[in-house]
């Protein structure tokens, strides 16, 4: 079996995951600081502490490196490096600051420009919650939402660079950044399972 | 004596006041949630919960609003209309939000846009520091540094006329990255005709 670390998991699903087979292949390991949405192992994103070196073939962090402060993330990145296999592969989204710039200065800071789903039914989403973090969450007293730093898509690929990833590609799509990042580039995993070709080394 | 209740004051000096008479007209009273920068009063500027109401002519607040988390940014407004004297004004300095999205689609969000020098050091600032907070501070624990909201000219006026100031300017000061905002609990007969010496007359309305 192969590993999946599902880092900072919250409640998200497995529907979030990458459409792999759960059954007889892959295995995801659910890792969060909150004990309240019950991961499989409690732990702070930055350290990963509890997490051996190499232990992942892929390692999946969605809208989780936002909440870090802006000096933790070089570490948090050179951790999500440490732990995964040579073979392994980190998937990164993140919200696209320049898209969120690009959307107040047309719309206003709190102009609505989504509704999002969440477990309490449908809320009004503004460019301020997708800076800062969801508004509703944090009027109720739930710090772990705030946003404290963001990226574009050029600094989120220095930084998965700088923290000894080979090969890093990053989109965006509607808003939201997504990177791939590649401790190795030679055999690694993401070239399978993306059917894309391999970079040269 | 007229009283400046200078908000969220930190370590800020004397000096970035207005040049008022401190010795014979006005006296500063510096207010913040943090005791260890000595201030006169221990209070959150959210509440100014130790702060008389109509006891002050003039509420002073430089980089403050934007620490406060969104949804407590109108309670934090209306205490400021609250202590004022019906003559009294507030000026309120904060990130111009928009300013800020401009140089990040400019030039990225982490290149240096201008050298800080305060109390004595110095710093690169860049645009994410102006959105999320000084990333020097926080990085040596200073929680109080972080942002948490951010205004454009359009929103601050907004939410300083729902807190009930009835004349309210904004200018964006000249880099472009910051908002400068007026506001006068009432405009007949307010002590800030009187300070700047201008003829009443409200300008530059965002609506």
């Amino acid at each position: 079996m192969k590993t999946l670390l599902h880092v900072g998991c919250g409640r998200q699903s497995k529907e979030t995951l990458p459409p792999l087979d759960f059954e007889t292949q892959w295995k995801e390991i659910r890792i969060d600081l909150d004990p309240d949405v019950e991961p499989d192992i409690v732990d702070d994103i930055r350290t990963l502490s509890k997490v051996a070196d190499g232990t992942g073939q892929m390692l999946f962090s969605k809208h989780n490196i936002e909440h870090l402060d802006y000096h933790e993330v070089p570490l948090c990145f050179s951790n999500f490096h440490r732990v995964l296999d040579d073979t392994g592969f980190a998937i990164v989204r993140t919200p696209d600051l320049v898209a969120i710039c690009r959307a107040i200065l047309e719309h206003g800071p709190e102009t609505k420009l989504y509704e999002a789903d969440t477990l309490e039914g449908p809320r009004e989403v503004t460019g301020l919650d997708m800076l800062f973090g969801a508004s509703w969450e944090l009027a109720r007293g739930n710090d772990f939402m705030a946003h404290r730093t963001a990226f574009s898509g050029r600094t989120l690929t220095e930084k998965l660079r700088a923290a000894g990833f080979e090969h890093v590609e990053v989109s965006s799509e509607a808003g939201e950044l997504r990177g791939f990042a590649v401790k190795k580039t030679e055999g690694n995993l993401y070239w399978q399972l993306s059917g894309r070709k391999p970079v040269a080394t | 004596m007229k009283t400046l209740l200078h908000v969220g004051c930190g370590r800020q000096s004397t000096e970035i006041l207005p040049p008022f008479d401190f010795e014979n007209e006005w006296c500063e009273v510096r207010v913040d949630i943090d005791p260890s920068v000595e201030p006169d009063v221990v209070d959150d500027i959210a509440t100014l919960s130790k702060i008389p109401d109509g006891s002050a002519m003039m509420v002073f607040s430089k980089h403050n609003i934007e620490h406060l988390e969104s949804h407590v940014v109108p309670q934090c407004l209306a205490n400021f209309h609250r202590v004022l004297d019906d003559r009294g004004f507030a000026t309120i300095r904060t990130p111009d939000l928009e300013g800020i999205c401009r140089r990040v689609i400019e030039h990225g969000p982490e290149r240096p846009l201008y050298r800080s020098n305060v109390y004595g050091e110095q710093h690169d600032v860049m645009a994410l520091d102006m959105l999320f907070g000084a990333s020097w501070e926080i990085a040596r624990g200073n929680r109080f540094m972080a942002h948490r909201t951010a205004f454009t000219k359009r929103t601050l006026y907004r939410k300083l006329r729902a807190a009930g100031f009835e004349g309210v300017e904004i200018r964006t000061v000249p880099n472009g990255l910051g908002l400068f905002a007026m506001a006068m609990k009432k405009v007949e007969n307010n002590l800030f005709w009187e300070v700047t010496g201008r003829v009443q007359n409200m300008v530059d309305t965002p609506e």
